[in-house]
């Protein structure tokens, strides 16, 4: 069931009116039809899949409690090391286990040994990357004493498996979610239009912006050899508008939804392609992700605390690691390499919580400087987007030698439809630069007049309508 | 919460109000023409009618007889012209279509249009009978893809809204129209039609499969079926003024048993043109150069035919 179905259109205000209107006289009520509505979201994917993440739910629900139980150090370690061994495990056999056996393949057929790896022909389970996540984020917070282990079940099971966050985050934390799903949560007028607004804002990003740049962009990766260097570009830049719109706006639709049942989840993106140096973008992109390694990797690491080489060796780690989190290729990984290498600079130097604050922030537009930097920032991500996109490292690096080839000044062929999107990319990104210092980019919005902010909304629909793309499955749920 | 569904239920109305305008002003919508069932079980439009294609700059009208396009009965040689949506024609303007442009090579013969969405082989064949018997055209000219035939055919496939032929009992079977009130309530209100065009959930598979033109390496060929197709229209219509203009991709083996069984053939070649004859990427219909290079090869090949047929 995706955001962006006719079934999601008919699923969602099905569960609203219910919890509104039927299941709301109690918390245990509330909590209840979340946990069945969002098993029933997850069974429509699939099925079969619903018994595994009911399984890791269990698991990290019995060792959280165990952990907590524990009489000592040794059997808290124990349940602690049960449960990431368990959780990963499963990870590792789905997402990994093939990635492994034919890289060891590869690596013995270097050195002329010849093997026929064993491999798997598993589906992956969709949003296990991210339940396990939360699942061990939980486990781990109990360990280092941040929270309580739960006692309800089915608050937790919500806690893991609430339908808006499940297939693809953001990644929650226990500290975060759990209050809020202990308490009965009322209606909050502003909070629903706002979730509303965030709803609109986050399907007119997938539908408009994510699903055409992503038909435009499909089309000069599956055929590099066939385009300019120029055009190549373009491509690339396609790419980092489309991946942007369209997890960008999985994600404020997930928010969206969450605040029409009462819940706040947290934010996901800030305006990432308006930061003005790497370690800014990286504070701005994903941020459930990048603040989850940094509080249960880079810092059980030892952070920036052991001097220069600790610091570039954990940023190594967990930009490779997070690489390595979105799938089980080289290119993933070597994506992650150059976005570590690009931070380098700054971590070395000492500059990368420079640009903590919002770009041009009480004025209209950046200064010179400032959009020099924002410019650079996009390019070096644009670069780095190109290995996340490719299928192996020999297309990523096919590509960037067609970009770096004579025809890189040649003008390129575009079609009228391209024409269009980059009229409507331009419309969006002047909208999130008008935004930017707001939550989401139409948050703000409630200050204008009704009449004026009613025909925004409709013009959003109206060019939704027009201009939606053909449909694209969700970037990030195949991680 | 009743503020908010309060809201949400005015900001929904007066989407519907404002999508209903905007849709009807810039014709994002095609309106489509309603339809009957004659007394010899062809569909026609409701003659009086008229309306414009999606961002179509010309108007469609029904004529009198019930279908699109050019209708000159005066003249004493007239050739009919029979098919489905690509002659019905409604995305071009009315100088684009087969009538106008043949007629600008052959001003002396008269050309009546018979062209709506849909219509099958074995339809195409009973307009011609029908046409025969009214208006009496010299010549019928058939426009044909490779789907037409197994379309005509019931054992395939009973498709009930339109024409085919029940070959086990050499009967024509007439297609009803579907749920007609509920297409008029479809096709009048703009902004349901339009959301029922994005959306199309309620669009079944027989329809989908009605309106694709395939290629004849994708159709399989039942050589019985359409000999017995063939058998029965040499016994029931009058094949000897019928031609029938293939579309290009169309199957060679259908072409060389229509041939056998007596029609004219016309086979339409869109190989050696650089330039495509579709109205766009997702939209196979004919362009106006499309239909400008059509009317050219028929033209070229049709003068051939009548020169010989007066020969005969």
């Amino acid at each position: 069931m995706l955001f962006n179905s006719l079934s999601f259109a008919i699923f969602l205000p099905i569960i609203f009116f219910l919890y509104w209107f039927v299941f709301n006289k109690k918390l245990i009520s509330q909590n209840f039809l979340l946990l069945i509505s969002s098993y029933f979201f997850y069974a429509c994917w699939s099925w079969h899949f619903m018994f595994l993440l009911l399984f890791s739910t269990l698991l990290d629900f019995y060792t959280g409690r165990k952990i907590e139980a524990a009489e000592n150090i040794a059997q808290r370690k124990f349940w602690l090391w049960l449960s990431i061994v368990i959780n990963l495990g499963f990870l590792g056999i789905f997402k990994y286990y093939n990635f492994f056996i034919e890289s060891f393949a590869d690596g013995l057929s270097l050195l002329g040994i010849k093997i026929n790896p064993w491999t798997l022909q598993l589906v992956l389970p969709i949003g296990i990357s991210f339940y396990t996540f939360h699942g061990l984020s939980y486990v781990i917070d109990i360990y280092k004493n941040r929270i309580k282990a739960e006692k309800n079940f089915v608050e937790y099971g919500v806690f893991v498996s609430f339908f808006p966050l499940l297939v693809a985050g953001p990644i929650e934390r226990a500290t975060h979610l759990l209050p809020q799903i202990q308490r009965r949560r009322t209606f909050d007028y502003s909070q629903a239009i706002d979730g509303m607004r965030q709803i609109l804002w986050g399907l007119f990003k997938k539908l408009v912006i994510a699903d055409n740049c992503a038909m435009l962009a499909n089309n000069i990766f599956d055929h590099p050899s066939a385009h300019t260097g120029s055009e190549l570009l373009l491509g690339a830049i396609f790419f980092a508008i489309q991946i942007y719109g369209d997890f960008s706006g999985y994600s404020d639709i997930a928010l969206g939804t969450a605040r029409l049942f009462g819940i706040e989840l947290l934010k996901n993106f800030a305006y990432p392609y308006f930061s003005r140096d790497i370690a800014e973008f990286w504070r701005r992109w994903h941020i459930s992700l990048s603040s989850w390694f940094r509080d249960y990797l880079y810092i059980p690491l030892g952070g920036s605390k052991g001097g220069t080489w600790m610091k570039v060796r954990n940023t190594f780690i967990i930009f490779l690691v997070s690489g390595f989190w979105h799938g089980a290729n080289w290119t993933f990984i070597i994506w992650g390499g150059l976005n570590a290498l690009y931070i380098m600079p700054s971590i070395l130097r000492g500059t990368n919580r420079n640009n903590l604050g919002i770009v041009a922030e009480n004025r209209v537009l950046p200064s010179a400087k400032e959009f020099l930097q924002i410019l650079t920032t996009f390019a070096l991500t644009v670069l780095a987007w190109i290995f996340f996109r490719s299928i192996n490292v020999g297309e990523a690096l096919f590509y960037l030698s067609g970009i770096f080839s004579k025809t890189l000044f040649m003008r390129p062929e575009i079609s009228g439809t391209a024409n269009i999107i980059l009229i409507l990319t331009g419309f969006f990104f002047i909208v999130e630069w008008i935004g930017r210092h707001n939550n989401f980019a139409l948050s703000n919005i409630s200050k204008l007049p009704l009449p004026l902010r009613w025909t925004f909304y409709f013009g959003l629909i109206l060019l939704m309508f027009i201009y939606q793309g053909q449909a694209q499955t969700f970037i990030y749920f195949q991680f | 919460m009743r503020k908010f569904l309060l809201r949400l239920l005015v900001f929904t109305l007066f989407c519907c109000m404002a999508g209903e305008i905007i849709i009807r002003v810039f014709r994002l919508v095609p309106d489509v023409p309603q339809r009957f069932v004659d007394k010899t079980g062809i569909q026609r439009y409701i003659p009086g009618q008229h309306g414009y294609f999606t961002r179509a700059t010309e108007p469609w009208h029904i004529n009198q007889y019930g279908w699109l396009g050019m209708a000159d009965t005066k003249n004493d040689t007239l050739i009919s012209i029979i098919g489905d949506s690509y002659i019905e024609n409604m995305m071009n303007p009315r100088s684009c279509n087969q009538g106008s442009l043949l007629k600008g090579y052959m001003p002396d013969y008269g050309f009546f249009e018979a062209g709506r969405s849909g219509v099958s082989f074995i339809e195409a064949m009973e307009i011609s009978n029908f046409l025969d018997s009214t208006i009496h055209p010299k010549y019928n000219l058939l426009y044909v893809s490779n789907s037409d035939f197994t379309e005509s055919l019931t054992n395939k496939k009973r498709l009930s809204d339109i024409v085919q032929i029940d070959l086990k009992n050499n009967k024509i079977l007439v297609g009803t129209l579907k749920s007609p009130k509920l297409k008029k309530m479809l096709y009048s209100c703009k902004l349901l039609y339009f959301l029922y065009l994005k959306f199309p959930v309620l669009v079944n598979k027989e329809d989908k499969e009605k309106h694709q033109h395939t290629d004849a390496s994708s159709q399989p060929f039942e050589e019985q079926d359409i000999n017995q197709l063939f058998q029965y229209c040499q016994n029931h219509y009058k094949i000897k003024k019928t031609m029938l203009v293939f579309h290009p991709g169309a199957d060679k083996r259908v072409i060389q048993l229509a041939s056998q069984y007596g029609f004219r053939t016309i086979i339409l070649d869109s190989s050696q043109d650089k330039r495509s004859w579709a109205l766009n990427e997702n939209d196979g219909h004919w362009s106006c150069y499309g239909h400008s290079r059509v009317a050219e090869q028929v033209n070229e090949q049709l003068s051939k035919i009548i020169i010989d047929l007066k020969g005969e």
